[in-house]
């Protein structure tokens, strides 16, 4: 990176920016690896847990709309500020009140839904500052925020075990707090912002079928990836029998792989092209949790064969959006919103579908089987679509749009 | 709006007996002004005894007459050049041949007033000064020899040499601006504070900056003849060529995708030939003519974009100049209401269609359909335009056996001193390797494109592997065409390398140099291409491996010791 980066855009920004992604992210997935102890205290079933852990995600994913929209109308900080607001309020509140029931969960995991909605107002707020040769290296900082994801995992399940997890939420509440601090002062809206994004915006995007095609492939990947950070936690303590904290410590050393994988996915695409790196990835996936459905006896081979299947959706994000912005120069802001929300929908169907799976057939198999074959389906669908994309698709010219 | 502009011309004898001096102007309008430009030449002839009259004045007329018979699509220079240098040659034949006009010369200022730039081609001690707000700048450089006793000794003019070399410059024209083109007989007597004087004077007025130049020079005492031309810019023309192709009408692509037998104007839709997510193609019937023809136009969702639309009339505008039996050519639609363009249609198929079918292509065939396809593309490039994406999709071989280069959707020419709309247009596998690290489409970029298409049809894969869309790929050496087809003679081999090589400079220069290669075949073959040592191709790279390389053995020299 170059030193006219620096002075391009606005450093305070971009980093007050990525700071609350980075914490954003950190309590959107919060609830999976508290979900042992939740659980334990809350007698819930495996698809209670399991839709409680996919909760944030959908929220996440259907609330991004809603920040889009209050980006668009209020400007990208107000609606940060408020988004924190809301966040802070409700781990506030569990912490105070305490949570008692499935429902109160379930309202906890909504409210942390406007955490992982973050994802809609820190890239426009920092994008924004850029000029477009800059665009890239500007989204790759703010976007490292994924891996807040990982801090949950890791400090979550112990800090719950010295202090119990309700005292989690309040801890939590901390870093949230400086985060909110440093980004009311330091962060500010670019002078200039494209216009609000139209309804029939929308409808005109959704009109192109590789739109829909992306949101598919989006959903798998993406979907995969944080349906399985929200679920490991679970699955590591209930069939290996870990201690929630090691079984954390599991999650966090999955999430890890695939987020470290994301930057590099759009590397490989660069190079050797998305379509086929996204054939690879698929491939892989799909081979990797074909594999670790059948529950391989020892648990540090699955350890394994998570992180490498984390790895391949981790690289497929990154091949995804290494495609997406050039293929719609025009109508990057609204489809990176409507690729973002297909993905959170995967996630929670993933997430959820691994407890309905335990809780009917008795076992995680079934579940993973069909996310397999999810990724199958993505493989055959882009097996489809390959000669055509490649050959209209035309330019490698690089996108000068804004979100 | 077209570019507007007013001049004004004066010249007189003076105390000589013959006027030699002689300027003359071409002021086009509509569409001629806009592609070729209004021009503006003066010429003062020198002789040892009669003849200098007739080289100015030939001089010019021939530059009048000839500069707009160049095609559109050539660049000014290269055009006022390829104009100028014949004329040169029958000045200095008509000099040597004929003994009253031995010795004939005569310098030349021209200026070509084009869009909203201007072009000088300048030799000889003729002037060009240009008024900007309230500064005067002398635009053209004396070509005399710089001694006091041969102040009038021309060192370069148009008939002194079999070779002239003019010196040719450009910039961007601004409303307001004045351009004057003056003889000695004028700069001299006056100098350059009484010319700004003048122009200042009576800016507004070319016609009378004219007369009173050459009254002034006179009356100052000038001793040869007075010739000076004013051009004055009034207005300039908006940047967008798109407005004047359209004929001042807003051309809109039909509403509506078309259904066979529905009428389009004067033709019926047969069938669409070809959709794509920016065009649409039609076969049609010419409703009264019975001719059949194809028609180009948008997609509906592009009604209300601006740039596909003045996209397709750049296309038909360049199509129309490109007149070979290489290319389908352009149907006039004097009445056609929706933008669209129509050209002859040729049963057959594409080679695409040909590949899709499983026809093999043999050696033979390939070398043919090549010498074809490079007669086409040469003759494309002689007319200054570059087709930016040639495939297999794009070559269309008829029933007639005729091999026609399709689709001049990303086509440009820089002759018409615009940036091309889309910089990096084309299809990824057979874009060439500079484009992808912004480098600009060129010649050697269309060869090399055409270098692929014969790799592929014979081999089916791509000299440096199927790039995909958004891809940037780091490029080797071409994988050897013979890897895949072992039965491909060698002279093929090498010709398709060179072609496909990485680095432009390695690559046939023109498409001739190609088309000559493929001709000639085994009896004069190409040479196989010099294999590029790491050290000379990356030197960093060797030297870093090198460097890991001893760090890795050191590292394991040290842990040996420590575990002994």
């Amino acid at each position: 990176m170059d030193r006219s980066f620096w002075k391009a855009g606005h450093t305070p920004t971009l980093f007050s920016a990525f700071l609350y992604f980075d914490l954003s992210f950190m309590v959107w997935v919060l609830l999976g690896p508290l979900a042992v102890q939740i659980a334990a205290d809350l007698q819930l079933t495996p698809a209670q847990k399991g839709l409680m852990v996919a909760t944030p995600v959908l929220a996440g994913a259907l609330l991004r709309v809603v920040m889009g929209v209050l980006v668009d109308h209020l400007q990208p900080k107000k609606a940060g500020l408020v988004g924190q607001v809301i966040v802070m309020a409700a781990l506030l509140a569990a912490w105070l009140f305490g949570i008692s029931s499935y429902q109160q969960a379930l309202l906890l995991g909504i409210g942390l839904g406007f955490a992982g909605a973050s994802f809609a107002v820190a890239l426009p707020l920092a994008s924004r500052w850029y000029p477009p040769q800059h665009q890239g290296a500007a989204m790759g900082i703010a976007g490292a925020g994924n891996s807040g994801t990982v801090f949950a995992a890791l400090f979550a399940p112990t800090l719950a075990v010295w202090y119990g997890w309700n005292s989690v939420f309040g801890l939590a509440l901390i870093p949230l707090a400086i985060a909110f601090v440093v980004y009311a002062i330091f962060a500010k809206d670019a002078p200039d912002s494209p216009p609000p994004k139209t309804l029939q915006q929308y409808a005109a995007v959704l009109k192109d079928k590789d739109a829909w095609w992306f949101m598919f492939f989006y959903s798998v990947t993406f979907g995969g990836f944080v349906g399985l950070a929200q679920s490991l936690t679970i699955y590591f303590n209930d069939q290996y029998g870990l201690s929630a904290v090691v079984a954390g410590y599991f999650t966090a050393a999955c999430v890890f792989a695939g987020s470290v994988m994301r930057p590099l996915g759009g590397f490989i695409a660069d190079r050797i092209g998305g379509i086929r790196t996204l054939l690879i990835m698929y491939t892989l996936a799909a081979l990797f949790i074909f594999g670790v459905s059948f529950a391989p006896e020892s648990r540090w081979i699955a350890l394994v064969v998570f992180m490498a299947a984390m790895l391949s959706l981790g690289a497929g994000n990154g091949a995804v959006f290494q495609l997406v912005p050039q293929r719609f120069r025009k109508e990057i802001g609204v489809m990176t919103g409507m690729v973002g929300m297909a993905g959170g929908i995967g996630g929670f169907y993933l997430a959820s579908s691994l407890g309905y799976a335990k809780q009917l057939t008795g076992s995680y198999q079934i579940g993973f089987m069909v996310f397999a074959g999810l990724a199958i389906l993505a493989l055959l669908g882009l097996h489809g679509v390959k000669t055509r994309w490649r050959t209209t698709w035309g330019s490698s010219a690089v996108t000068s749009a804004k979100i | 709006m077209p570019l507007k502009f007013t001049l004004g011309q004066a010249t007189e004898t003076g105390p000589r007996t013959r006027n030699e001096d002689f300027c003359g102007a071409v002021t086009p309008a509509a569409e001629t002004l806009s592609a070729k430009g209004a021009l503006f030449a003066v010429a003062d002839g020198v002789s040892g005894g009669a003849g200098g009259r007739e080289a100015a004045e030939l001089t010019v007329r021939g530059l009048l007459s000839d500069y707009y018979a160049t095609p559109d699509t050539w660049e000014v220079t290269a055009a006022l050049d390829k104009v100028i240098e014949p004329l040169n040659r029958w000045v200095v034949a008509q000099g040597s041949a004929n003994r009253d006009l031995a010795g004939m010369a005569s310098t030349l200022s021209v200026l070509v007033l084009r869009g909203t730039r201007y072009i000088l081609g300048h030799v000889g001690d003729t002037r060009i000064y240009r008024l900007r707000g309230n500064d005067m700048t002398l635009l053209t450089v004396d070509h005399v020899w710089d001694r006091p006793d041969m102040r009038h000794v021309l060192k370069r003019a148009i008939g002194l040499d079999a070779h002239v070399a003019m010196d040719y410059s450009e910039g961007a024209t601004e409303t307001g601006d004045v351009f004057l083109l003056v003889s000695d007989g004028i700069w001299e007597p006056l100098g350059d504070l009484g010319i700004h004087q003048t122009l200042l004077l009576h800016r507004e007025f070319p016609q009378r900056i004219a007369e009173e130049l050459v009254r002034k020079a006179l009356a100052a005492g000038g001793q040869d003849n007075a010739t000076a031309m004013v051009v004055g810019v009034e207005e300039l023309p908006g940047e967008d060529l798109g407005d004047l192709l359209a004929e001042g009408r807003q051309l809109r692509p039909p509403p509506r995708k078309m259904a066979p037998g529905m009428i389009l104007d004067d033709f019926e839709i047969v069938e669409i030939l070809h959709e794509s997510r920016a065009t649409l193609v039609y076969l049609a019937r010419h409703l009264t003519t019975e001719q059949q023809a194809v028609i180009k136009t948008l997609q509906p969702i592009l009604t209300d974009d601006p740039v596909s639309c003045n996209g397709l009339l750049q296309e038909e505008w360049l199509a129309k100049r490109v007149v070979a039996h290489y290319f389908p050519q352009v149907l006039p639609c004097p009445a056609r209401s929706m933008l669209y363009y129509a050209m002859t249609w040729h049963k057959g198929e594409s080679l695409e269609q040909k590949l899709t079918r499983g026809h093999y292509f043999t050696a033979v065939e390939t070398a043919g359909i090549g010498i074809r396809l490079l007669k086409g593309l040469g003759a494309l490039h002689r007319l200054n335009i570059l087709h930016r994406d040639i495939k297999p999709d794009n070559l269309h071989l008829g029933d007639d056996d005729r091999l026609r280069i399709l689709d001049m959707g990303v086509a440009v020419t820089f002759g018409m001193g615009h940036e091309p709309l889309t910089t990096n247009a084309g299809t990824p596998s057979y874009l060439a390797p500079e484009l992808f690290s912004n480098g600009t489409p060129s010649v050697a970029s269309d060869l090399y494109s055409a270098g692929v298409t014969l790799y592929h049809l014979l081999t089916r894969h791509y000299p440096h592997g199927e790039i995909e869309p958004f891809q940037h790929p780091r490029f080797g050496d071409p994988i050897p065409p013979t890897r895949y087809r072992p039965d491909l003679p060698g002279w093929l081999e090498n010709i398709l390398l060179k072609a496909c090589a990485r680095d432009p400079e390695a690559r046939f220069e023109t498409a001739e140099e190609f088309l000559l290669a493929l001709e000639r075949g085994e009896h004069q073959p190409v040479l196989p291409p010099p294999r590029m040592p790491l050290a000379q191709r990356n030197p960093l790279l060797l030297w870093q491996a090198i460097a890991a390389l001893s760090l890795i053995t050191n590292l394991l020299l040290i842990f040996l010791i420590v575990v002994s």
